[in-house]
């Protein structure tokens, strides 16, 4: 079996730098592969999300924010 | 190390020999990969690699049979390379196996039909790994790595090798791939140009072609230089085309897909579902997400600044960070909604000083010229219809549509 050696901080740091957090995993020449099924696909994405609703806590703190701002004067 | 007696040596080598000139003849690819995969540390292969330690002397055996002797080439440095590979010798271990694989290709050549090329999927494979493997005992030594870059230069020559008509070139997106994640790994990604320009261009080369695999493969890798490069809708396209044909069983490769197609696609307007993000674990986006739909800056920046290192690993800081202007425009335009509920009449005369207030409460310190600017600069962008009204300091929006939609397009640079 290969050995491995030990390495000192410095050391790590430099072997660090040849890294590539995200390396694609390689797929296997007949792994067992599932297709997304057409039209079964739950929607993943929201484009429609930019509405004009302003009852959401976090528009409901910025209201009182503003109308507490104007009354102080 | 096991114990191995001469004779049982002398068979294990011998079995070798005969099982890979048998896949030769025979143009046997599947059974001819098994006995190149060196870092697979299967158990057939580990126990020729003592055999060897012990007969010491697989050249004559080789050399003495004449079937034998024309596997010589590539057979009896392959021998070297697994016994160094044993003894966690791993830099003689490449050198070897490179010598081995630079005569394999050369047969390879003259192989017709494309009967080899599972083997030759394997051969690149090894020569990469082998080569990390090499430059990390190297480094650790204090010596300087430099076998990956070998290994590179050795696949750019495979590369070539299948680039012809024939149908061996089908496999020239699997030794692409090979090459992208050397390049990635070495931190020289401009390298990876005059393939793709190889792969886009080249005439005879289908990309449709190609096996699914390597094409979901070469879509995230290409799509995450499209990131890169800051060419949004490119990468979206790209990144999408990986997410939509990769194997629903790889949930890892999955989510490093969706780790750079999530900033591509904020940076478009588009939000990912909550449950794609508990799904896949990507968990660091979330704060960020709901900072663009509440119009939440302080809630991006704390984002941004809790992430920070794995965004800058990833190389998508920046591009999150630019999303500071879409929340500047979804604040703007809530503050604008708000007014318009208590003076309908007026809203669209938007005082400066009102932003100031919404900033401060955000606990961001800004003065009125410098929101003056921030206002300016979403007007140049088109996130924000209207001009200014200086002497009032008022910014007055249009009436119709003043926060326009991105619609799938990136904010103008």
């Amino acid at each position: 079996m290969a050995t491995e050696t030990k390495t000192t901080p410095t050391e790590e740091a430099k072997i660090d730098l040849f890294e590539d957090d995200d390396e694609f995993e390689e797929f296997e020449i007949n792994e067992e592969w599932k297709d997304k099924e057409e039209g079964k696909e739950v929607e993943q994405w929201e484009d429609d999300w930019d509405d004009d609703d302003v009852n959401d806590d976090f528009s409901l703190q910025l209201k009182r924010e503003l109308e507490n701002n104007s009354e102080k004067k | 190390m096991a114990y191995v007696s001469m004779g049982e040596a002398h068979r294990r080598i011998t079995d070798y020999l005969n099982r890979f000139s048998d896949a030769v003849s025979s143009q046997d690819g599947t059974s001819l990969k098994l006995l190149l995969s060196l870092s697979s540390n299967s158990p057939s292969l580990l126990s020729l690699a003592d055999a060897l330690n012990v007969f010491q002397d697989a050249t004559r055996l080789v050399n003495q049979s004449e079937r034998f002797s024309q596997l010589g080439d590539i057979v009896l440095p392959l021998f070297r390379a697994l016994q160094n590979y044993r003894l966690g010798n791993l830099t003689d271990a490449y050198q070897a196996f490179e010598k081995s694989a630079n005569f394999f290709i050369q047969e390879f050549r003259n192989w017709d039909s494309a009967w080899a090329l599972e083997a030759l999927y394997v051969v690149a494979y090894e020569i990469r790994v082998l080569a990390e493997r090499a430059d990390r005992d190297l480094a650790s030594n204090g010596k300087s790595p430099e076998k990956l870059k070998a290994a590179g230069s050795f696949l750019m020559k495979v590369f070539g090798v299948l680039a012809g008509k024939g149908p061996k070139r089908v496999g020239a997106l699997y030794v692409t791939c090979q090459l992208f994640k050397v390049y990635f790994k070495l931190g020289t990604v401009h390298l990876c140009r005059s393939v793709i320009r190889s792969i886009e261009t080249a005439r005879i080369f289908e990309f449709e072609e190609f096996p699914k695999r390597d094409k979901v493969t070469y879509m995230y890798y290409t799509g995450r230089l499209e990131v890169f490069n800051e060419n949004f809708p490119a990468a979206d396209q790209k990144l999408s085309y990986a997410l939509k044909h990769c194997n629903a069983y790889s949930e890892a490769n999955i989510r490093m897909i969706l780790k750079y197609l999530i900033p591509v696609k904020l940076s478009i307007g588009i939000l990912p579902k909550n449950w794609l993000l508990e799904k896949y674990n990507l968990v660091e986006y979330r704060n960020i997400v709901e900072a663009l739909r509440r119009g939440d800056l302080r809630l991006l920046r704390h984002a941004l600044q809790e992430h920070e290192d794995r965004f800058l690993r990833s190389g998508v800081y920046l591009v999150l960070e630019k999303l500071e202007l879409q929340v500047y425009q979804r604040l703007i335009k809530k503050i604008y909604i708000i007014q318009k509920q208590k003076d309908p009449a007026k809203a669209h005369q938007l005082k400066l000083e009102i932003i100031v207030k919404a900033l401060k409460w955000l606990e961001m310190d800004m003065d009125l010229d410098e929101v003056e600017c921030i206002v300016a600069i979403l007007i140049h962008k088109n996130l924000v219809k209207g001009y200014f009204a200086h002497k009032s300091k008022v910014v007055v929006l249009s009436k119709q549509d003043p926060f326009p939609k991105l619609n799938g397009k990136p904010v103008m640079s």
